[in-house]
């Protein structure tokens, strides 16, 4: 899971109660960024990202946007007053997923081609450090105490673990083959990684570094996201187009659910304790799932291939 | 690669015509007049007697009744050939010819589509073949038998971009992006088996069916059509099952636009109208063909893996190498939006530089193929096979196809391949009634 969810905290959610929250949503083939009004469930803007964006993070104040532009190699930074593109940060080769540190300080960015991470201090918008990573980083998934960051390598088939502190790889955990997305139990203690090309979810261990769980998923798991309150971990799996949501407890696949048939290709996950948005790039979808009913209340048509979504506070 | 034309001997072109026949230039000319309108003089000398004095709605109906076999409506929007389920389930078999226009004139070039509209109305909707007078040469060169069946028989006919120079005065009417095919990096053209005034895909449920209907439209316009090229093709059955295997041993023709989509077809194969493009030539399309030859004596030296990480996709299954089960389903989608480094997915793989995924090149990474195998095996020893394929496909926007192409310069197939021929077309839209006939918009 590369978004904010970790963000997500009942605070939050009572000032959220006022003001409608937003999802944001890049596209990736029509270097855009949608934005959701996540009460009516309509596309209330449209804003040119750089090329190719993919991962997206909103901070915890919903102030800003984080994109992570592919094809430009720079993260486009969005200001949600106004919806305008305020700069963007040059960083590696192929940035792709994105996460911030649960106080919105600080931005990470899986840069995929230069098998690095770039840490960007959101105060000034500059990148503070570059920390070498497995190869082909992916996605990145920072704790709830903002200590460690995890970075899915899938050509190295790792999660880096890195001291925040120190910017610095502490550990090296084995996954699966290709692992793709990472996503960090709200208690720190079990890592849930997407391994596109075996088909699974691996249940790391960060106590033993050991993998506690592998659960089949069907062809092409992309991302996996635990829920705010740590009960389930939902999973994008593109090549039948379904959902999982998985109980944390027994690691066991409590519900499937199908948002389109092959070719939908579910992408993307985000989460509020509400709703399960996500994101299918072939039918250029948002699906809205009801996480108690597991059924699918709202479809919404976002741009071209959209990649990534993140939801705001 | 000269071999590749031997479906028509390019000695036939001495007479004028593929078949020599005692017919000049005018007469048939007038009897094709006669028979597509039922109108001028000269039914004594129609070739094709049993359309004479009626119109062709009326024979297709006659025909309904009389044959059998798979059949493709004539009349429509849009040719037949193009969006027409593709083999090898249907219509495994194509004869591709190329033509030098020689009609003297703009009139002669009417008569010559014209001819073309009855010829291939007739052979698409079948029937009895035609008599001739007693001591005359038969009207049908007999090669179906006297009831000719449709089999599955399809025509597509298409023009170059030579047919818009100076002759007949359509230079201003060329669609928009048409030109004569130039060769990309690697590929060895040879003038011979290349380009053309006009091309005409025959696509049929048997050889001989193609084979047939071209003999009959060579015939019937014999000094107004010269033979360029011409190419037969097929398409090996499934081995075991689904889209069938070229001469790789891979499966060729699997990432496609849904062309029962009205959508995709109206977004990635038809020319569209108010597009840029001349209004006669909506509801036509470009049509490209590329005759390749593979080297499979170098390709067999490859280790399996290696030829899957040249094509992205695994040999048994077709599934994108991407897919992690040995069996996936070859319709598996590969993604590489996460494979920035081509980790699973060759950078310069075949599949990932024709379709990267990347907003760069979405716009030009969607064509429609329908390709057939080629095969020519030496009669003499000495020789290797011929293998390759008549690489085909259909695309609204030429440079689609050109963008696409030229990022294929640099995948890792190019050392097993070289394109030998073909050229660049567009196909006319569809003859849309018995009043009609190809390329009236544009001769209008």
């Amino acid at each position: 899971m590369r978004y904010l969810h970790n963000s997500v905290d009942s605070q939050v959610f009572v000032t959220a109660a006022k003001a409608a929250r937003h999802i944001y949503v890049t596209n990736q083939l029509d270097n855009t960024l949608s934005v959701i009004n996540a009460g009516t469930n309509q596309v209330t803007a449209t804003v040119p990202a750089g090329v190719g964006p993919e991962g997206v993070a909103v901070t915890p104040d919903g102030s800003r946007v984080y994109v992570a532009d592919s094809g430009s190699a720079e993260v486009s930074v969005l200001d949600t007053s106004n919806n305008k593109i305020v700069t963007t940060v040059p960083v590696g080769q192929s940035p792709t997923g994105v996460a911030l540190s649960p106080d919105g300080q600080f931005l990470y960015v899986a840069n995929g081609t230069s098998n690095n991470v770039s840490v960007i201090a959101t105060r000034t918008n500059q990148v503070t450090a570059t920390i070498p990573v497995g190869i082909q980083p992916v996605d990145v998934a920072v704790s709830h105490d903002g200590t460690t960051l995890y970075v899915a390598n899938e050509g190295s088939a790792s999660v880096s673990v890195v001291n925040t502190s120190t910017h610095e790889v502490v550990r090296d955990l084995p996954a699966g083959k290709y692992p793709v997305a990472v996503s960090v139990t709200p208690d720190g203690r079990s890592l849930y990684v997407a391994n596109e090309a075996n088909a699974t979810v691996s249940v790391i261990s960060t106590a033993t570094g050991k993998i506690a769980a592998t659960i089949p998923t069907g062809d092409g798991p992309f991302d996996v996201a635990v829920a705010p309150t740590g009960q389930r971990a939902y999973v994008a799996v593109l090549g039948p187009g379904n959902v999982l949501a998985i109980d944390t407890q027994t690691n066991h696949i409590a519900g499937t659910v199908n948002v389109g048939p092959p070719g939908t290709d579910p992408f993307d996950i985000a989460l509020t304790p509400t709703a399960v948005y996500v994101v299918s790039q072939a039918a250029g979808t948002v699906s809205v799932m009801d996480p108690s009913s597991l059924k699918i209340t709202a479809t919404i048509t976002v741009g071209d291939s959209p990649y990534g979504v993140a939801v705001g506070p | 690669m000269n071999r590749e034309t031997s479906s028509v001997p390019q000695d036939r072109t001495e007479s004028g015509g593929c078949q020599a026949g005692g017919f000049n230039r005018r007469s048939i000319l007038q009897g094709v007049a006669v028979a597509g309108l039922a109108a001028a003089a000269g039914g004594n000398l129609l070739k094709h007697g049993n359309i004479a004095g009626t119109d062709a709605d009326t024979v297709g109906a006659v025909i309904e009744t009389a044959v059998s076999g798979s059949t493709y409506p004539f009349y429509g929007q849009y040719q037949s050939g193009i969006i027409t389920p593709p083999p090898p389930s249907r219509q495994p078999f194509s004869t591709y010819a190329a033509f030098n226009v020689t009609a003297a004139n703009r009139s002669e070039l009417t008569d010559l589509f014209r001819t073309l509209t009855d010829r291939v109305a007739f052979l698409a909707a079948g029937g009895a073949a035609p008599s001739a007078p007693a001591g005359s040469p038969p009207a049908d060169n007999g090669i179906v038998g006297p009831e000719i069946q449709p089999d599955g028989l399809t025509a597509t006919v298409s023009v170059g971009a030579s047919l818009f120079d100076g002759r007949y005065g359509l230079a201003s009417l060329k669609p928009v992006q048409l030109v004569t095919m130039e060769p990309f990096a690697h590929d060895d053209l040879d003038p011979s088996i290349s380009d053309g005034d006009l091309l005409i895909q025959l696509c049929a449920d048997h050889n001989d069916t193609a084979v047939h209907a071209l003999v009959d439209i060579c015939d019937a316009t014999s000094g107004v059509l010269e033979p360029r090229w011409t190419v037969s093709g097929f398409t090996n059955p499934p081995r075991p099952v689904g889209i069938a295997r070229d001469w790789f041993g891979f499966k060729d023709g699997i990432a496609q636009p849904d062309y029962t989509s009205t959508a995709q077809n109206n977004q990635y194969v038809w020319a569209q109208p108010n597009s840029g493009e001349p209004a006669w030539a909506a509801s036509g399309t470009y049509h490209v063909v590329r005759i390749i030859q593979f080297n499979v004596q170098k390709w067999q030296g490859v280790p399996v893996a290696e030829q899957e990480r040249i094509f992205g996709r695994q040999k048994t299954s077709g599934a994108p190498t991407y897919a992690p089960d040995p069996n996936a389903n070859d319709l598996f989608d590969p993604i590489y939006t996460n494979d920035p480094q081509g980790l699973l997915t060759a950078l310069n793989s075949h599949i990932r530089l024709a379709n990267p995924q990347t907003p760069q090149t979405a716009a030009t990474s969607t064509i429609l193929r329908r390709s057939y195998d080629i095969e020519q095996i030496p009669l003499t020893g000495g020789g290797a096979p011929l293998l390759g394929h008549a690489f085909t496909c259909y695309q609204r926007e030429l440079d689609t196809y050109i963008a696409m192409q030229t990022r294929l310069e640099g995948e890792l197939l190019v050392p097993y391949i070289t394109p030998r021929g073909g050229g660049y077309f567009f196909a006319l839209p569809g003859v849309r009634s018995s009043q009609d006939y190809y390329a009236s918009g544009l001769l209008a």
